[in-house]
């Protein structure tokens, strides 16, 4: 049967040829008289017409449309050919629509993105200290693809200045690490993990270096949060930079068909900088539960609550911390109009239980953040925080802001965030950051 | 420690209790899961009684930019066929989705996954180096995506969905194939009656807040003037209105369409102006209660603009 279309089409192809290639000599042989352009119109439309009925002899027509599919792709290739299509920054595993696309070396690249953050701070443990600040935050370069019918990758590298918590407590300073903070760009592979997709009873296996999925915000990128810093809770039990680590996550799709639950469990090494947890001697592991309940409480309204407990050595022999935490997040979208108006406010908590030598130190740490989405682009937010440290239960930072953020378009938003610190080991003080994120490349959609 | 205990119990019990309410299947037929309403439309038209066809947006909801909610998992967890537009339409949600989704059936290149583009010919596929691509606004890198909107497109998305469904399940292979000539005839008939109706509007210009109409426009022998935003997904700034409004009165355009997602603000501003009408326009099937159907997606288009050229006593231009 093929062989006959292919016949057709050939016979058709040759026919259309020959038709131009008459028109063009009948049209030169008369080139003196008045009629050639109207006549060259009127072969122009029969050649086109022919090429209405060889295109309706290869429109698919029950099983033929995997052949018809190719026709259409290898002429949507030649049309479109050269180098602008052999650049293309997106290549996602679904098939092309230009097959011949999918075959060059470029092709076979993984999604690239770089995204830069460029900050404006004013802020400062003391006035004296207290300084303006601009420049590039972090360049983040992230590398994503499936690896093969089985499993993806994602690599992502950071280029930042070392930082340190917004208002360390003198006691938990350490001068080695001070000593990095002289504005210096260094890199850092952030994440890297590749992830097995379809395990069996509805598992998925991730195995690397990665964000942990504590709570809600933590496996999300900083530049997409809500506001502009990490938060306080965030800093003083983990890093600037989350709670990071190394080692291996398996998600449990839970067989609920009522609402969507999945359980996480993580063994991790231990990470290297944290300040609740860190590696430990004699097999001395960091094991991390969390489960995630989602509900659509209608078209447009979905609630999470996730529950998490984590528990790993706080030291190098003997000690260990538990931590259990909760988080809550509401989303407010309509469905129609959901570029112009939004509301979600999001709130996690945490409880540390830190085993030492002189007994166990209690210490919390939670936020709670909205955001009032009131045009296209415009979208108006306040952030409540409130720390402890795991060490010292008696210290604590509360602190108030108004966020202010400006989408120009997906892949550049500019934001300011005004914030009152309070606190009782520190005079309270008001501080204020200016925000510009871009991103240049195919960049994935962050988890909803 | 008595404290971590206590929590890791509840944690526990919270989870087997929630965990063995276990799905039930209800019945035998083919599960289809496809991104937009066209898609399910279609695919329920070829796959009869042997399929259960549900959409995972809304006909009024902007297509590019859906949310990936959990909830869209499950369904996709459950699929036995899923069907998508493809061409980065959905770039922005249906990747999250699909890799969540832990069914490797409807994975990409699996045997239940339905890129419906396959075999489209292509309109604006962008001719720029892909790095300045993004000047331009979105602009999909393959092409325009809304293919759906030329009737005749819709028998090659047929087509797709016949011939994966007779590989997925071979012994309905004839029925499917049957729908497929039973749709394809009905499309073609469907068809004459819309062009007729649009004939004497032949190259009436219009305008359009969005770039989604590449395809309706040629199958329709409409001209699209100009839309009301700046640049895809860019929203207009007050010289550009300013501009459309010159546009308007130099090739006395009397239409401005718009699909329900958008803020018809702007578009409405333009037309008081100019004494033209705003008219709102089905993107799918969905998009308005009396658009239930694919042939109701051509048959409400075809019949406001019919009625809105008629009113507005624009003269199409031969």
């Amino acid at each position: 049967m093929n062989t006959i279309r292919h016949l057709i089409r050939h016979l058709a192809r040759i026919g259309i040829l020959a038709i131009v290639a008459t028109t063009v000599a009948f049209a030169q042989e008369k080139s003196d008289s008045n009629s050639d352009k109207e006549q060259i119109r009127q072969l122009q439309e029969r050649v086109l017409e022919l090429e209405k009925k060889l295109s309706a002899i290869s429109t698919p027509v029950s099983g033929f449309a995997a052949a018809d599919s190719i026709s259409a792709s290898i002429q949507t290739g030649l049309f479109n050919g050269g180098p602008a299509s052999m650049l293309q920054p997106v290549l996602q595993q679904q098939q092309s629509p230009a097959g011949l696309r999918q075959s060059t070396s470029q092709g076979m690249n993984p999604n690239i993105s770089v995204i830069g953050t460029f900050m404006g701070t004013r802020d400062g443990f003391s006035e004296a200290e207290r300084d303006i600040n601009i420049g590039l935050d972090e360049a983040e370069f992230a590398f994503n693809a499936v690896v093969d019918p089985y499993a993806r990758a994602d690599f992502y590298i950071g280029a930042g200045k070392h930082s340190e918590p917004t208002i360390l407590p003198e006691a938990l300073h350490d001068e080695e690490e001070h000593a990095h903070e002289a504005g210096a760009m260094s890199f850092e592979l952030e994440e890297a993990y590749v992830t097995l997709l379809h395990l069996p009873l509805s598992t998925q296996l991730k195995a690397g270096k990665f964000r942990t999925k504590f709570g809600k915000l933590n496996e999300t990128h900083p530049h997409a949060y809500n506001f502009l810093d990490m938060p306080l809770m965030y800093q003083y039990f983990f890093s600037t930079h989350g709670f990071v680590d190394e080692g291996i996550s398996v998600r449990w799709l839970l067989p609920n068909s009522a609402f969507f639950q999945e359980l996480t469990l993580q063994i991790l090494n231990g990470p290297a900088e944290n300040f609740s947890f860190t590696r430990a001697e004699k097999n001395r592991l960091l094991y991390l539960a969390h489960l995630k309940n989602y509900f659509d409480l209608n078209d447009n309204t979905s609630l999470e609550v996730g529950l998490l407990g984590a528990t790993g050595p706080n030291d190098v022999t003997d000690y260990r911390s538990n931590i259990f935490a909760a988080d809550v997040t509401l989303k407010w979208k309509p469905l129609q109009k959901n570029r112009y108006s939004s509301f979600e406010w999001s709130s996690e908590f945490l409880l540390s239980k830190r085993n030492e030598a002189g007994g166990e130190i209690s210490s919390v740490g939670w936020f709670s953040n909205m955001r009032y989405q009131f045009a296209k682009r415009w979208f108006l937010g306040g952030l409540a925080e409130y720390s402890e440290f795991p060490e010292i239960d008696t210290m604590n930072h509360k602190a108030y802001s108004g966020i202010l953020q400006f989408y120009a378009t997906e892949f550049q938003k500019f934001e300011i965030q005004g914030r009152y610190n309070d606190g009782n080991y520190f005079d309270s003080f008001f501080d204020v950051m200016l925000r510009a994120v871009f991103v240049i490349g195919a960049h994935g959609a962050h988890q909803y | 420690m008595k404290c971590a205990k206590k929590y890791i119990s509840a944690g526990v019990i919270l989870t087997l209790s929630l965990a063995l309410s276990l799905p039930a299947r209800s019945n035998d037929k083919l599960k289809l899961v496809t991104t937009i309403p066209d898609l399910a439309d279609i695919a329920a038209r070829i796959g009869g009684d042997r399929v259960e066809v549900e959409a995972l947006a809304k006909g009024y909801q902007d297509p590019h930019f859906v949310d990936a909610k959990p909830s869209l998992i499950l369904k996709l967890k459950r699929a036995d066929m899923f069907i998508q537009v493809g061409l980065d339409l959905e770039i922005g949600w249906v990747p999250p989705l699909l890799e969540a989704a832990r069914n490797k059936n409807i994975f990409y290149g699996g045997t239940g996954y339905v890129n419906a583009s396959e075999g489209i010919e292509l309109l604006e596929v962008p001719n720029v180096d892909a790095a300045q691509l993004r000047a331009q606004g979105d602009i999909h890198v393959w092409g325009n995506p809304h293919f759906w909107l030329d009737p005749m497109n819709g028998k090659i998305i047929a087509g797709n969905i016949s011939a994966k469904l007779s590989k997925i399940s071979p012994s309905d292979a004839s029925y499917f194939q049957n729908n497929l000539a039973t749709f394809t005839a009905q499309l073609d008939s469907a068809n004459a009656v819309w062009m007729q109706k649009i004939a004497p509007f032949k190259n009436t210009e219009i305008l359009a807040y969005h770039n989604s109409w590449p395809y309706f426009e040629e199958h329709f022998q409409l001209r699209i003037a100009g839309f009301i935003e700046a640049k895809p997904g860019i929203p207009p700034t007050p010289g550009h209105l300013v501009d459309l409004i010159q546009i308007i009165k130099n090739k006395k355009i009397g239409v401005i369409i718009i699909s329900p997602y958008f803020d018809d603000k702007p578009a409405k501003s333009v037309a008081s102006q100019v004494g033209a009408k705003v008219i709102p326009v089905a993107p799918s099937v969905g998009a308005f209660k009396e658009v239930k159907s694919y042939f109701d997606l051509f048959s409400y288009n075809i019949d406001v603009l019919v009625k809105a050229f008629e009113e507005t006593e624009v003269a199409p231009i031969h």
